[in-house]
């Protein structure tokens, strides 16, 4: 039984994989570590994954109620300008049709 | 396709492979340990180690067993260097493990890849001329390089882990350290049991992030 590429002395060509995706019970069968204390394990893994899936939920919805709020300032910022303009245009015209 | 085809199908490939990895274990080589095993589990592999050979047996014929074990190898040349203990003098069990890894690859009778992996680029046309026309993955020292170099070392069809995911492997492992150390009364990484059960960790943190 052989795995499908050999890579001799040619270090640059990456080889590719054709074995089994190995689970935390493989993996834990195979270094000898008892299943109990693998189930701990992956129950630890699922908790600090969960744990890290929420944070980057907060963080994004964070984000992205900051996206919202610049995008609401940049458009009142830019309704500002267009009243100060609309003012200033009306002073001109005010001050040309008192000359 | 339906679910029960697609287990017969996973359980018709072959299983797990191992890689052997050859790392210097001191202190100062923790982060990038800890990337190799997150690296290396972050495409289905399972990593083995001298870590795992007990005391008392004779060593030299468990690391060449378990070299012989392994499909892959993966030896780390990045501290060749003189060490710090006196007398100073060269670490000679990486280059040693490696000659093993070629002659196994030469003469076994099932096939064995062997990868060099350095700190420094051209350094180990200094430090090991024997390999001049090999190409070493050269990770700078750091943890993304390590992820960087798996990367372009090995390819897994279908499933290739992105060095953000190895990543986040990576990070999982650190968080589950205090309560492995903690259980197994150390505070170093290059116990057999640490090493076990940090393998466990990334394998099963691969499994859930890698899709």
């Amino acid at each position: 039984m052989g795995y499908s590429i050999s890579l001799g002395s040619d270090m640059s060509q990456a080889i590719k994989i054709d074995s089994r995706f190995a689970t935390a019970q493989e993996t834990a069968h195979i270094l000898g570590v008892p299943s109990s204390r693998a189930q701990q394990l992956v129950r630890l893994v699922e908790e600090k994954e969960s744990a890290n899936e929420r944070k980057r939920d907060r963080k994004a919805s964070k984000a992205s109620s900051l996206l919202g709020s610049k995008a609401h300032s940049i458009r009142g910022s830019k309704s500002k300008a267009s009243h100060a303009s609309r003012k200033k245009s009306t002073r001109i015209k005010a001050s040309k049709a008192a000359r | 396709m339906p679910r029960g085809r697609n287990r017969r199908a996973s359980r018709l490939q072959k299983p797990p492979a191992d890689v052997f990895l050859n790392i210097p274990y001191d202190s100062g080589f923790q982060e990038i340990y800890l990337a190799y095993l997150a690296g290396i589990s972050a495409f289905g592999l399972v990593p083995r180690t001298t870590l795992e050979i007990p005391g008392g047996t004779r060593r030299l014929d468990r690391i060449f067993s378990l070299i012989q074990n392994c499909q892959y190898s993966v030896h780390d040349l990045s501290r060749v260097e003189l060490d710090r203990k006196r007398p100073p003098t060269p670490r000679f069990n990486m280059p040693f493990e490696l000659g093993l890894s070629v002659a196994w690859e030469r003469i076994g009778r099932s096939k064995h890849v062997w990868f060099v992996f350095e700190a420094k680029n051209r350094r180990l046309a200094k430090s090991l001329s024997d390999l001049n026309g090999t190409d070493a993955y050269i990770h700078d020292g750091k943890v993304m390089g390590v992820f960087r170099e798996l990367g372009n070392a090995i390819v897994r069809p279908g499933r290739q882990p992105s060095v953000r995911q190895m990543r986040r492997i990576y990070e999982d492992l650190r968080s589950s350290l205090p309560d492995i150390l903690r259980r197994a009364g150390t505070k170093s990484l290059f116990q057999a049991r640490v090493f076990r059960e940090i393998c466990v960790v990334a394998s099963a943190s691969a499994d859930k992030i890698v899709k």
